[in-house]
């Protein structure tokens, strides 16, 4: 069953369109990563989809009923909404916030019957966390705090949940644990979710489906297919980014205006060489007798030395640095010479 | 929230009702003339009561004492809904412009009329006529502007104007009238014998019953708007019911008793720091009973027992009231994290 489904809709402002002939749609288990650079229109398609801006034409459809013919009340219970800013409520314990997500629910002065309670508890046990229940939101960090919006939206018993930017204030592992949490709430409730994310390689890991947002159109589908479309370069086009499909990340196309070398080993070290010279633009070749530097990195007793031949000439490191920085040297020496 | 603690809001809302009890009785034993515990209690019995105590008691006293907890009640209410909706701390039941519309009002009756002794019922309704037509305005307004704090600009100016407006008509008027005015902005709680007090009575009850069903909203709102819109509380509807509240607790307020200010900015943070909770299911009943302490207590000093001459309340509050402020500022930094 489609959970929501847009028909040619065009989303923007009445003085400007953002974006046309948008067809997506999404099932129940399905995790959906939006991906765009900044102001490309991801916040507009989640505002205009979570009802919050009109949209200009089309049609968007949840659960094959117009959007427009929900109430605030209704739509709650249909999508539950986590903006990319945390909470600012502070004094409010977790609880407390999780317990917000009843709001449909609830009578008119929002008492929390004994059923409530129990789905908001759930909530919080299915996010993780318990031992956090009674603590104010302003002692929480800024995972924690997006966990508990999450937890939110879980109690708000929704079948789709949208996520603005949910892992932009996170450090590497907090990223990790809410998306893996998103994809089990996906897998084990059967939730239709979806979030935006400026993370590519979180989204190649963690998401079904992606939906990349470009100047002129949206494309969808897995990311897999998309990275050998070459979809993803499109994201980037215009910078001097480049989606590596081999390496699955970008990289940083660098003016190549440097020596030629060739690297003799076949190691991790020999590897992070290759990178840190190619970042400063030297060339990285496969014969030996084109390179005019010759690297190699040779592993004793606990050390790592890293040898250069130049023209019979000898030079050994103990750092990456020290090679790099010597090579520059020798490059603008020659260039004076 | 755990047994304990549900015990202890408890235990906090019986003392602070006892609180008002006791305060409510000194408030009418203390004043420029100090009337026995003895002769109050005989007000209910025997006869052997001097006709001056019962007519300060009877007449000028209760009647007080009784303005007090409504109008401290309805001001703290009132600050306590402009600083949820508008997310500030420093909002209070004026940033509406509600004051200026009544004071403009006010000041069109007095400074203009040409009475030298302006009717009170005259300025009531002044007064009323003053605050509704804010009221209007920003409702109009705030049903076309997204964004709340365009509505707290808009508020901010409209008062601007309206200050403005009393301005011209203070520079035009004659002394007499101009003292005339002046008192009255200094606030006054013995405007009110039983006739007028009765009135006042069901707006405030109408005023916070009205409030009674935005508890919810409220509670809502202080997610931020775009969290409560999403949880499925209706921002429009929920303004006007707050709004319309505001008007008539801040409104009734001002017509009758005139501008008494810093109780409904103070008031919700007392009743905040003291529950260390926002759920609005307490705080809005906490505060009721913070506002009513809060303003017998200036009713108390401003009667300077012993002494002769009663200061204005308002004065009394504003004293009070700006030392809490600085206070709450300093010792939680971060104000904000309130909000």
């Amino acid at each position: 069953m489609k959970c929501i489904r847009t028909n040619n809709l065009r989303i923007g402002y009445t003085d400007q369109i953002i974006a046309s002939d948008i067809n997506l749609s999404l099932k129940q288990g399905q995790l959906v990563a939006l991906i765009g650079r900044n102001g490309i229109g991801k916040s507009t398609l989640i505002n205009t989809i979570t009802g919050k801006l009109p949209y200009i034409s089309g049609s968007i459809m949840i659960h094959n009923k117009n959007l427009s013919s929900f109430s605030n009340n209704q739509l709650a219970k249909q999508v539950a909404f986590v903006p990319s800013r945390l909470p600012i409520a502070s004094n409010i314990t977790l609880f407390e916030l999780v317990a917000m997500g009843r709001y449909p629910y609830t009578n008119w002065i929002g008492k929390l019957k004994r059923n409530d309670k129990f789905i908001v508890n759930q909530a919080i046990k299915q996010t993780g966390l318990e031992s956090y229940a009674e603590k104010m939101i302003y002692q929480l960090s800024d995972g924690t705090k997006q966990k508990a919006m999450i937890a939110k939206a879980l109690a708000q018993e929704t079948p789709l949940i949208i996520l603005d930017e949910p892992l932009s204030h996170l450090d590497i592992v907090n990223k990790y644990e809410v998306a893996d949490l998103l994809l089990e709430l996906v897998e084990e409730k059967d939730k239709a979710i979806m979030y935006s994310t400026h993370d590519l390689q979180l989204a190649i890991d963690t998401a079904h489906l992606t939906w990349i947002l470009t100047d002129n159109e949206l494309i969808e589908g897995a990311p897999e297919d998309l990275v050998l479309q070459g979809a993803f370069d499109k994201i980037t086009k215009g910078s001097d980014l480049q989606f590596s499909v081999s390496e699955g990340n970008f990289t940083k196309i660098v003016k190549a205006d440097g020596s030629s070398f060739f690297i003799q080993n076949d190691t991790k070290e020999a590897s992070w060489v290759t990178r840190a010279l190619k970042k400063n633009g030297f060339i990285s070749v496969d014969n030996k007798n084109e390179a005019s530097y010759v690297i190699q990195v040779i592993k004793g007793m606990g050390t790592i030395e890293y040898y250069v031949e130049k023209g019979g000439e000898q030079n050994h490191f103990f750092r990456i640095e020290d090679l790099v920085l010597f090579l520059i040297n020798t490059d603008k020496n020659k260039k004076y010479e | 929230m755990s047994l304990n603690e549900r015990k202890s809001i408890r235990l906090k809302f019986i003392f602070l009702f006892l609180g008002i009890i006791l305060l409510f009785i000194i408030d009418v034993v203390f004043g420029s003339e100090i009337i026995s515990i003895d002769e109050i209690l005989s007000l209910f019995g025997s006869h052997n009561i001097s006709d001056n105590a019962r007519l300060i008691i009877l007449d000028y006293r209760i009647p007080k004492a009784i303005t007090a907890i409504l109008v401290g009640t309805a001001l703290s209410v009132s600050g306590l809904q402009m600083q949820v909706v508008f997310r500030n701390p420093l909002a209070g039941p004026y940033v509406l412009g509600i004051s200026s519309g009544a004071s403009l009002g006010v000041a069109i009756f007095i400074l203009s009329s040409g009475f030298i002794v302006a009717s009170y019922w005259g300025s009531v309704l002044s007064a009323c006529a003053g605050a509704a037509l804010v009221l209007l305005i920003m409702l109009f307004l705030s049903s076309r502007l997204n964004d709340i704090m365009s509505v707290l600009i808009v508020g901010i100016l409209l008062g601007a104007i309206a200050s403005s407006i009393i301005s011209l008509l203070q520079f035009y008027s004659g002394s007499e009238q101009l003292k005339g005015f002046i008192v009255w902005t200094f606030g006054n709680l013995g405007f009110l014998a039983y006739k007028e007090l009765s009135i006042f009575i069901i707006l405030v009850f109408a005023g916070l019953a009205l409030g009674v069903f935005s508890i919810k909203a409220l509670n809502a709102f202080q997610l931020g708007e775009e969290n409560a819109r999403m949880i499925g509380a209706n921002i429009r509807f929920g303004r006007v019911i707050i709004f319309t509240s505001t008007t008539i607790l801040a409104g009734s307020t001002i017509a009758f008793c005139g501008p008494i200010g810093f109780v409904g900015i103070v008031t919700p943070h007392i009743a905040r720091l003291l529950f260390k909770r926002s759920d609005m299911k307490i705080i809005y009943p906490a505060t009721i009973i913070m506002g009513a302490s809060v303003l017998l207590i200036s009713d108390i000093i401003s009667q300077l027992p012993g002494r002769k001459e009663v200061l204005p309340v308002g004065i009394i509050t504003a004293m009070l009231g700006i030392p809490v402020v600085l206070w709450i500022i300093i010792r939680n930094k971060r104000i904000s994290g309130y909000f």
